[in-house]
């Protein structure tokens, strides 16, 4: 079997999944083998591209629990609230393993909240749903599903 | 799905999902993406017609301004920069080059039998090249449309009767075999997406939307509905040619027709969370349909396979083009970078279901192990 890396370039390390038994032609100095998927070209070598950064899938994903310490001294506003939306949307919120803060149903969920409890201010808001999301915010669902 | 406490396992069906425990091959193998061997699962390998996919980082010779690529028989072609070098090709997707063209900012590529044809970003007239040789001349048409914003679309190029069909929001375009001056044509609806050609009539769809046109000679079109309307800026259409038909950019993810574009169903793909992002394409010979979860494909729009290889980003906003048995994947628009697949004739992936998300939902549900019956 003959080998090739994530560039496709021929390689003596042994990489599973990542084989071919069609052997390769005679390299050179300047020219060395690629795997195309199908044979094997000659070409020269170059360094491998700068990749581009990635997608955090996580990015604006966010705890429970975090995601009501957000509400700060407005908290127990809002959990005593006896608005029956206000309580609706508590129970919501707790029924799922995480919140997308870039749902706009969080958005208006969080507009009508603030219209029952005063101290959810709009700043407040934008601050619930702009923070980026810290590590600690989200641990739980990195661990538990993005693993 | 089937639960094992419920049933008799062994008069389940070949290919049945089961939940459970204790379940062991040969007879159940887990659903855990990884590949298998044909070899070793002979009777659970005949349900998955495609090979486990490698893939491979290739270099391009630019970055990208727009992430279309389309293949001819000979040549990947893809968008270059913003330039009079506005194109870059392959002859087998390793080694890229640009080739000399008219100024312009590709947003848009479609391969006909005779030539290439590309739209404009900017303020230029779309490009044409003289043969299917990407170092042939690339002249400006002319009365076409220009200032084409990609958006979310892969489909603003379309061929099929002897003409290309350009759709851009506000308009839509034909030019014939051989002419280099577009043709402005009348279709209702705005924000309109993009076409395909199905190989009876071309169906475009719209953004914000359930109503689709329909016509078979890119001249004359009229309505037609699908099950569910596209989401804002959404929406992208890829056939087979031979009357299956598949919308993406819903909420439930997919819709399928099989008669040309006149009736429609909804599609899921077990193991993937549907998104109104999906960008459905269709090269070589089959649908292609890059995920959150991996890179999905189908031969007739209906059955998808997941395929969660690693070397590439998992990415919604990726096209695909496919030359003989090599497929290029461009994915980004900040670095020269593509990447190539290569099919496995000997292993296939098995499917990938760990859990299920509900679309527009932040609450999802995890499933127990799930196997499929392999005998």
């Amino acid at each position: 079997m003959y080998y090739y890396d994530i560039y496709g370039w021929l390689t003596a390390e042994v990489i599973p999944d990542r084989s071919t038994d069609v052997p390769p032609p005679q390299e050179t100095e300047s020219l060395k083998a690629n795997w195309t998927g199908s044979g094997w070209v000659l070409v020269e070598y170059a360094a491998p591209p700068e990749m581009p950064a990635s997608a955090n899938p996580t990015e604006w994903l966010i705890d429970i629990g975090p995601f009501f310490d957000r509400f700060g001294a407005a908290k127990m506003d809002v959990l005593v609230s006896d608005d029956a939306g206000v309580q609706a949307i508590i129970k919501d919120v707790q029924v799922r393993k995480w919140l997308d803060l870039k749902l706009p149903e969080v958005a208006q969920s969080l507009a009508y909240v603030s219209s029952k409890v005063p101290s959810v201010t709009p700043a407040l808001q934008d601050e619930i749903l702009s923070t980026p999301v810290g590590a600690h915010e989200n641990l739980s669902l990195r661990k538990l599903y993005f693993s | 799905m089937s639960y094992a406490s419920q049933f008799a396992l062994s008069v389940l069906p070949l290919g049945a999902l089961v939940q459970g425990i204790g379940l062991s091959e040969p007879q159940y193998v887990r659903c855990d993406g990884l590949p298998r061997a044909r070899a070793s699962f002979p009777r659970l390998s005949t349900l998955f017609p495609f090979g486990r996919l490698t893939g491979t980082v290739r270099s391009l010779a630019v970055i990208p301004v727009a992430l279309p690529v389309v293949a001819s028989a000979d040549h990947f072609i893809a968008a270059g920069a913003t330039t009079s070098s506005a194109i870059q090709y392959s002859a087998d997707g390793v080694t890229w080059a640009t080739a000399a063209t008219a100024f312009q900012t590709v947003s848009a590529l479609v391969a006909t039998p005779s030539r290439f044809v590309a739209l404009s970003s900017t303020a230029q007239q779309p490009l044409a090249s003289a043969t299917l040789v990407p170092t042939s001349t690339w002249a400006l048409t002319s009365a076409g449309p220009s200032s084409v914003a990609a958006g979310n679309s892969l489909c603003r190029l379309a061929y099929g009767a002897g003409k290309v069909v350009a759709v851009s929001a506000g308009a839509v375009h034909t030019l014939d075999d051989g002419s280099t001056t577009w043709v402005s044509r009348t279709a209702s609806g705005a924000n309109r997406m993009g076409a395909c050609w199905t190989g009876l009539r071309f169906v475009m769809v719209l953004g914000s939307n359930s109503s689709l046109q329909l016509s078979t000679d890119g001249v004359t079109w009229t309505d037609g509905s699908l099950r569910e309307a596209t989401s804002t800026n959404q929406g992208n259409i890829a056939s087979n040619g031979s009357g299956a038909v598949v919308v993406s950019g819903s909420p439930s993810g997919l819709q399928l027709s099989t008669d040309h574009g006149l009736t429609w169903d909804f599609v899921s793909i077990p193991g993937v969370q549907p998104s109104d992002t999906w960008r459905v394409q269709y090269a070589g010979d089959r649908f292609w349909l890059p995920t959150a979860q991996g890179m999905c494909m189908s031969l007739d729009g209906r059955n998808w396979f997941l395929d969660t290889t690693h070397v590439q980003p998992f990415v919604t906003a990726a096209a695909v083009a496919k030359k003989g048995d090599v497929v290029v994947q461009t994915a980004s628009t900040s670095a020269a970078v593509a990447y190539s697949y290569s099919e496995s004739s000997t292993h296939f992936a098995t499917p990938r279901i760990a859990q299920q998300t509900p679309a527009l939902s932040g609450n999802p549900t995890p499933y127990g192990i799930t196997y499929i019956k392999a005998t």
